[in-house]
């Protein structure tokens, strides 16, 4: 009787959305950072020291070097920063029924970040590497959807 | 404790066929965990015609920036010159933090239940 009544009458949409860009995640954003950060490690890794008595060299080698530095720390911080607003802002309580360990595993995943930042270490990027493939599978398994990792490098 | 609305009774059925009510259904996630995307709910159009909204109402108004748009929202604060509204998940919701206050006349309906 009341379904009869109520659809007699229209129902109107109304909006409970933002119109801001929240909303729109996705962990590529951290992914891309984090390919950056193996890459810089990698080529820190393979550079050789030039001949000190070399001056020419040596500007070069501190150059590149530094620039080596400062896209890993600057990558490094830009992933930490993505997975957080993916956790603060995505991630709902009740996606915690489903990854119960979930906070552990953002914690490590950033607290990797941070050794990859403050280290020079293939072992640490290639771990996050692999906690940012984890995120990936969370976050789209969260949103119901099969989105296959890919790495663009 | 954030108040949500219940199940309507049969008077609110009443009022429907009265024209005292409004149907409407929520689309979106800024009112989670109380109001989901496909709820259904019963409005009061003519709520605030002769009083203001009170602290703690979901109501209807109309998007300052997008014409013909209703949002739904909860009051917050009630000032002098309008409402502050608020999404009840503000991770997900564009609402007085971005627009300031809602003028009264903007305000346009009262939740008042499930249907």
């Amino acid at each position: 009787m009341k379904n009869l009544i109520k659809n007699f009458f229209a129902v109107e949409e109304v909006s409970a959305h933002c119109d801001g860009p929240c909303g729109v995640y996705d962990p590529a954003d951290a992914r891309i950072k984090a390919e950056a950060v193996l890459s810089m490690t990698k080529k820190i890794l393979a550079m050789a020291a030039p001949d000190p008595s070399d001056a020419a060299a040596v500007v070069a080698y501190n150059n590149t070097m530094s620039r080596y530095i400062a896209i890993k720390e600057d990558q490094a911080h830009g992933t930490k920063t993505d997975i957080l607003v993916l956790w603060t802002d995505f991630f709902k309580p009740q996606h915690l029924e489903a990854t119960p360990d979930l906070h552990d595993k953002i914690w490590k995943a950033t607290k990797l970040c941070s050794a990859c930042k403050t280290t020079v270490s293939l072992e640490s990027a290639e771990a996050l590497m692999a906690a940012v493939e984890d995120i990936h599978n969370i976050f789209w398994a969260a949103k119901g959807r099969d989105v296959a990792y890919y790495t663009a490098s | 404790m954030q108040k949500y609305p219940e199940n309507a009774g049969f008077f609110e059925y009443v009022l429907l066929l009265l024209g005292r009510r409004k149907r409407i259904r929520v689309t979106g996630a800024s009112m989670l965990p109380g109001l989901k995307d496909g709820d259904e709910l019963f409005v009061d159009p003519y709520a605030y015609v002769a009083t203001h909204p009170e602290e703690g109402d979901i109501v209807l108004a109309w998007h300052p920036r997008e014409a013909d748009l209703k949002i739904i929202k909860r009051v917050s604060m009630v000032l002098d010159n309008g409402c502050w509204l608020v999404g009840d998940n503000p991770a997900e919701s564009t609402d007085s933090s971005q627009y300031g206050i809602f003028a009264f006349k903007r305000i346009v309906g009262k939740v008042t239940s499930r249907s």
